[in-house]
């Protein structure tokens, strides 16, 4: 039975190599051991002292994996262990793809890159990866960067300037910090909310994970105020609710079909089913499937915008993945066309993009 | 959607911040209060289905939008729009009215496509009414008629304001719309029961699922709109019976239903993805399938063969020994 206390000493001690922290979305509904226990068929589920914490000890192809679930923070639950990352991904990712409740945070990229207040990726990896949404003879159709060093958003941003924003996309980013206060940690992050950590404080790697939870969250729960609700009036009639929410391209879409096509392919990333049916040469209205989360979404697409809804049922954390995956596979400068939902998701006030960079 | 329920939804559009679209009513400080809201007449003798109802709590102005489908206006409509008591239309409503000044009005507003204009200012002058008409296209919108009462609205459309394209589909599909243009919102509705991994659906399920916005509309129109989606789901059935079939209603079955043949959920991660393609395909029989982008693959092959040939792969091995950020992962 784990307490908060043998958390921090094991993470200090890390006898095992890095601390990896896996945080997924939870929509609990009921007793959250017996959901774990359904999450993990077979697996041994704990509770502790802390009635937020759970210990969970699973095989998976011959291979012990434990986590300890941390679920104080609503909503976003931290799976962390101290075994070796690809077993306890897969058992994860097993468990995200079987289920409808459960999600990855899937950060957009300015979230990657302002992982603490006041410092900057020492190692970073940007790769955009258009080659199924758009034509081999774009201009960029693939852009992978992986930089190490003080300037290494320096040069990355150096390649936006000259034309190519549209062609970073933050995939995971790694720092160095040291704060007085909390101690030092060396703190790698994915855009599907993987943590990996090793220092002297179990505390700031907590803290780090709760600002980068803190940011998603505003914005998947901004994406959920939009939701399409309709309420009947009395003597007739009804009042609406919500909004659809527009999503403005830096580019045009060169091959609206090809777009299409993958995008409601049902395949991963993007898992959306839908049938386009083409409204005029360059625009088109879909009913989709999240296939995520077993939800409609209905999504209008024009020459450089897409316009999604979200209806009763769904959730937030379906724009979130559109958007984070379109960065990656088709727009890295994309944005949103409501000022608040913008904000939230490029951290930035409308016509400012990013944060400033202190003077060396 | 049906050019029809472009107006309608053009005057939502106006009122929500989010979209594409611009919300130059929002910004005046309209509020989306009612769809489709029945409002007695002044003299008793009818009524008036308003459209579109915003209300502005600033100035106590309640902006009813009628959306004129073409090009007809129906005069005694027209005037009974120009006859309407702001009272009534407050308890219709039901909205709060927060400042005592100034006096409630309501300002009727038609809305239609650009191509209709005229004929539209020229059905509502002979009906002897002055109302503004907000026309839209693919590229702007734009007042033309009498200005607004409401001068802050007048100087919002001070010119043509540029639009992206058409407005959001916020009702896409209403009791008069033809059968098939239902097909898509069901199949959606199916896929969707089909991925929780139901054996069977109702219509009343389905109809909830297909048309969100249901709650607009009375009874009458409601058993409409389900007998439409039991059609569409029949037809579903019938074009795709590897995936689904029809159930009618019967003596022992109060509703029809549609059950799952085949179950993706239960399928392996690419079982299951080709089941729900399959699904897609039915829906669109005779397009041929886009698989790659051309001379892609080979190049790729390309590709993974100079991987191979190179020696990067020992380096990055040592890599990920000595940097977490590798077991990020």
């Amino acid at each position: 039975m784990t307490t908060r206390q043998e958390l921090r000493d094991r993470f200090v001690e890390s006898p095992g190599g890095p601390w990896k922290t896996f945080v997924l979305e939870v929509h609990e509904n009921g007793e959250p051991g017996t959901l774990l226990s359904e999450i993990f068929p077979g697996a041994d589920v704990t509770s502790a002292r802390d009635v937020f914490l759970y210990d969970v000890a699973t095989v998976r192809d011959d291979t012990d994996v434990s986590f300890i679930v941390d679920r104080l923070s609503h909503r976003f639950w931290s799976f962390h262990t101290q075994d070796s990352a690809e077993p306890a991904r897969r058992v994860l990712k097993e468990a995200v793809e079987g289920r409808r409740d459960l999600d990855w945070m899937w950060l957009p990229s300015q979230h990657l890159r302002d992982l603490w207040p006041g410092t900057f990726p020492t190692w970073l990896k940007s790769a955009f990866r258009g080659r199924r949404l758009l034509p081999e003879n774009e201009r960029i159709q693939e852009l992978e960067v992986q930089l190490r060093g003080g300037a290494a958003e320096d040069l990355v941003d150096l390649i936006g300037r000259f034309g190519y924003r549209g062609s970073i996309s933050f995939d995971r980013v790694a720092l160095n910090i040291e704060d007085p206060r909390l101690g030092d940690l060396q703190e790698g992050v994915n855009r599907q909310g993987r943590f990996v950590a090793r220092g002297n404080s179990f505390e700031f790697h907590q803290q780090l994970i709760r600002g980068v939870v803190a940011r998603y969250r505003r914005f998947v729960e901004l994406a959920e105020q939009r939701i399409l609700r309709w309420t009947p009036l009395e003597e007739g009639g009804a009042r609406m609710q919500g909004s659809a929410i527009g999503i403005r391209f830096s580019r045009q879409i060169p091959d609206l079909e090809l777009f299409l096509d993958e995008l409601f392919s049902s395949r991963e990333p993007f898992r959306l089913w839908g049938v386009p049916r083409m409204t005029s040469a360059d625009t088109a209205e879909v009913e989709a499937v999240d296939l995520h989360v077993g939800e409609q979404i209905r999504l209008d697409v024009g020459p450089d915008w897409v316009r999604v809804y979200l209806f009763k049922g769904g959730c937030g954390n379906s724009l979130a993945r559109l958007v984070v995956n379109l960065q990656h596979h088709f727009d890295g400068d994309l944005s949103l066309a409501d000022p608040e939902l913008n904000e939230a998701l490029r951290l930035a006030p409308e016509g400012q993009d990013g944060r400033p960079r202190p003077e060396p | 959607m049906e050019h029809r329920l472009l107006p309608l939804n053009a005057f939502i559009a106006l009122c929500q911040y989010g979209d594409l679209w611009p919300a130059t009513l929002a910004d005046v400080g309209y509020r989306l209060v009612g769809l489709e809201v029945p409002v007695p007449v002044r003299d008793g003798t009818g009524s008036v289905v308003i459209d579109a109802l915003a209300f502005r709590e600033e100035v106590n102005v309640n902006l009813a939008g009628e959306a004129k489908s073409g090009a007809n206006v129906h005069e005694d409509q027209a005037r009974r729009y120009a006859e309407m008591d702001p009272q009534n239309v407050v308890y219709a409503s039901s909205v709060d009215v927060v400042m005592e000044e100034p006096a409630l009005t309501v300002e009727p507003v038609y809305v239609c496509q650009a191509e209709y204009v005229d004929r539209i200012s020229l059905g509502l002058e002979r009906a002897g009414v002055d109302f503004p008409v907000v026309s839209f296209s693919d590229s702007e919108l734009r007042r033309e008629g009498s200005p607004f009462g409401d001068s802050d609205l007048e100087a919002a459309f001070g010119g043509p304001i540029p639009v992206p394209g058409p407005p959001p589909r916020y009702v896409a599909v209403d009791e008069e719309s033809a059968d098939s243009e239902f097909d898509d919102h069901v199949r959606a509705a199916l896929v969707a029961e089909l991925s929780h991994a139901k054996p069977v659906a109702t219509i009343s399920v389905l109809a909830e699922r297909a048309i969100p916005h249901l709650a607009l509309f009375g009874q009458r129109a409601r058993k409409q709109l389900a007998r439409k989606v039991e059609d569409s789901a029949r037809r579903i059935a019938e074009a795709d019976p590897d995936s689904f079939v029809f159930g009618p209603r019967t003596g022992t079955r109060s509703e029809a239903i549609v059950e799952f043949v085949r179950q993706p959920e239960e399928a392996d991660r690419r079982g299951r993805t080709q089941i729900y393609q399959a699904v897609a395909r039915a829906a669109r029989p005779g397009r041929p399938r886009r698989a790659e982008i051309p001379g892609q693959t080979a190049f790729d092959h390309v590709l993974d063969e100079l991987e191979a040939a190179s020696d990067d792969t020992v380096e990055e091995e040592l890599q990920r020994e000595t940097t977490p950020e590798e077991d990020a992962r």
